[in-house]
C-alpha cells in the first residue's frame, strides 16, 4: 500500500506543479503583455524613446524568465519570441510605428499562445 | 505541464483499453500494463534526446506519471479481483481432455496453424495427449498432459534423489562472498581445506564455486589470462 500511496502523492505533487506552471506563466505573461501595450502607446503616440524603454523593460521581464522558461517551453517558441521583441525594437529605432502596430500584435499573440498551450482545455489537449 | 500530464493520462487509458480490446494474443508474454508501459516508455523518453529544442522535463514528466499509473492499477489490482479481470481478462481453456475450443479458439482469434506452432513449441505433437492447453493473460500458451503422458519423477519410480538444496555462490570471479558462506554454516578454513583438495592456492584462481546445504559443490578454475 505503501508504493501505491507514494505513486498517488507523486502524481497530486505533479498536479500541483502544473497548477503552479499555469499560474506563473499567466502572470509573467500578463506583466510582459501590460508593458508591450505600454510601449505600443508611446509609439503610436510618437514618443519612440519612451516606447524603447518601455520594450526594455519587456525585454528585462522576459530574460528574467529565462531560466524557468527554458525548462518548461519548447525552445523554438522562446527563439521566436525573442526575435519578434527584437524585430519590434529594430522598428522603434527606425521610427516606424505602423509596421511596429504589427509586431506588436504579433507579440502579444506569441505570449497568449505560450499562455493557453499550458492551459488545459480541449484545443490545448487534443 | 499540465497538458504534457493529461495527454499522458489520456493515451495511457487509450492505450489500455485498445490492448485489452485486441486481447491476448498482441501481448506476448507480458501483462497488459507492462506491455504499455514497454511500448511508450522508451519512446518518450527518446524524444528529448533527438530532439534539444524540446525541454527534458517534456520527456522525464510523462515517464513519472507512467510509473505512477503503472503502480497504482498493479496495486489496486493485486487487491481487487473484479478489476483484475476485467484488466487482465481470464485465461482460455484452448484444448480440454484431448479436444480443441474453436469458441475460444475465435474468440481469442488464434488460428490453427497458430496453435499446432505453439504446440510444436512445446514438443507437444499429438493433441489427443494434451489434457488442457490454456491460453494464459499474458498471451503464453501452456500445456499440460495427462497424468499417464507426464515425464515420470523419481518419486514414482521410488528412487531417493536426496535433498538437493539450492547452490549458494560462495566464490565468484575470485572473490569469496562471505555472506553465503556463513549462512551455509561455513567458514575460511572449510574453504581453504576445499581449495586445497583441488590444488588451488587462493580463491583468487577461482571462477566461480557453488555450495548447496547437501555440501554438493560445483568448481570451476580460473582460467588462464592470455
Amino acid at each position: 500500500m505503501k508504493k501505491e500511496l507514494t505513486a498517488m502523492a507523486l502524481l497530486v505533487l505533479l498536479c500541483c506543479g502544473a497548477a503552479f506552471n499555469i499560474r506563473h506563466i499567466n502572470s509573467f505573461t500578463g506583466e510582459i503583455s501590460a508593458c508591450l501595450e505600454r510601449s505600443e502607446a508611446a509609439a503610436q503616440a510618437g514618443d519612440f524613446q519612451g516606447a524603447l524603454e518601455a520594450l526594455d523593460e519587456c525585454i528585462g521581464l522576459w530574460d528574467g524568465q529565462h531560466s524557468y522558461t527554458n525548462v518548461f517551453i519548447r525552445h523554438p517558441e522562446l527563439d521566436a519570441s525573442y526575435e519578434s521583441l527584437f524585430e519590434i525594437q529594430e522598428l522603434l529605432f527606425q521610427e516606424d510605428g505602423r509596421a511596429a502596430a504589427s509586431a506588436y500584435s504579433q507579440m502579444r499573440y506569441r505570449l497568449e499562445c505560450i499562455a493557453y498551450m499550458e492551459k488545459p482545455s480541449l484545443g490545448s489537449i487534443f | 505541464m499540465a497538458i504534457i500530464i493529461i495527454r499522458t493520462l489520456i493515451i495511457y487509458f487509450a492505450l489500455l483499453v485498445t490492448m485489452r480490446l485486441l486481447g491476448k494474443r498482441q501481448l506476448g508474454e507480458m501483462e497488459l500494463t507492462e506491455f504499455i508501459l514497454a511500448a511508450v516508455i522508451a519512446d518518450l523518453a527518446a524524444h528529448p534526446l533527438q530532439d534539444i529544442g524540446i525541454p527534458l522535463i517534456n520527456g522525464l514528466i510523462p515517464i513519472v506519471v507512467l510509473f505512477c499509473c503503472e503502480v497504482i492499477i498493479s496495486g489496486l489490482s493485486l487487491r481487487h479481483i473484479r478489476l483484475r479481470s476485467c484488466l487482465y481478462g481470464k485465461p482460455s481453456m484452448l484444448i480440454v481432455r484431448g479436444k480443441i475450443v474453436q469458441r475460444e479458439l475465435r474468440r481469442n482469434r488464434f488460428t490453427l496453424d497458430e496453435l499446432m506452432e505453439e504446440l510444436r513449441n512445446q514438443s507437444c505433437l499429438d493433441i489427443s495427449l494434451i489434457e488442457y492447453a490454456i491460453l494464459e493473460t499474458d498471451g503464453k500458451l501452456n500445456v499440460i498432459l495427462y497424468p499417464a503422458e507426464r515425464p515420470v519423477t523419481p518419486s514414482q519410480l521410488g528412487i531417493d534423489c536426496g535433498q538437493g538444496g539450492y547452490p549458494l555462490i560462495v566464490i565468484s570471479d575470485g572473490k569469496v562472498l562471505e555472506a553465503n558462506l556463513k549462512h551455509l554454516g561455513r567458514d575460511e578454513n572449510w574453504l581453504a581445506k576445499q581449495l586445497k583438495s583441488r590444488d588451488i592456492k587462493s580463491p583468487r584462481d577461482v571462477f566461480l564455486m557453488t555450495v548447496n546445504k547437501s555440501g554438493q559443490i560445483y568448481f570451476s578454475a580460473m582460467e588462464e589470462q592470455p
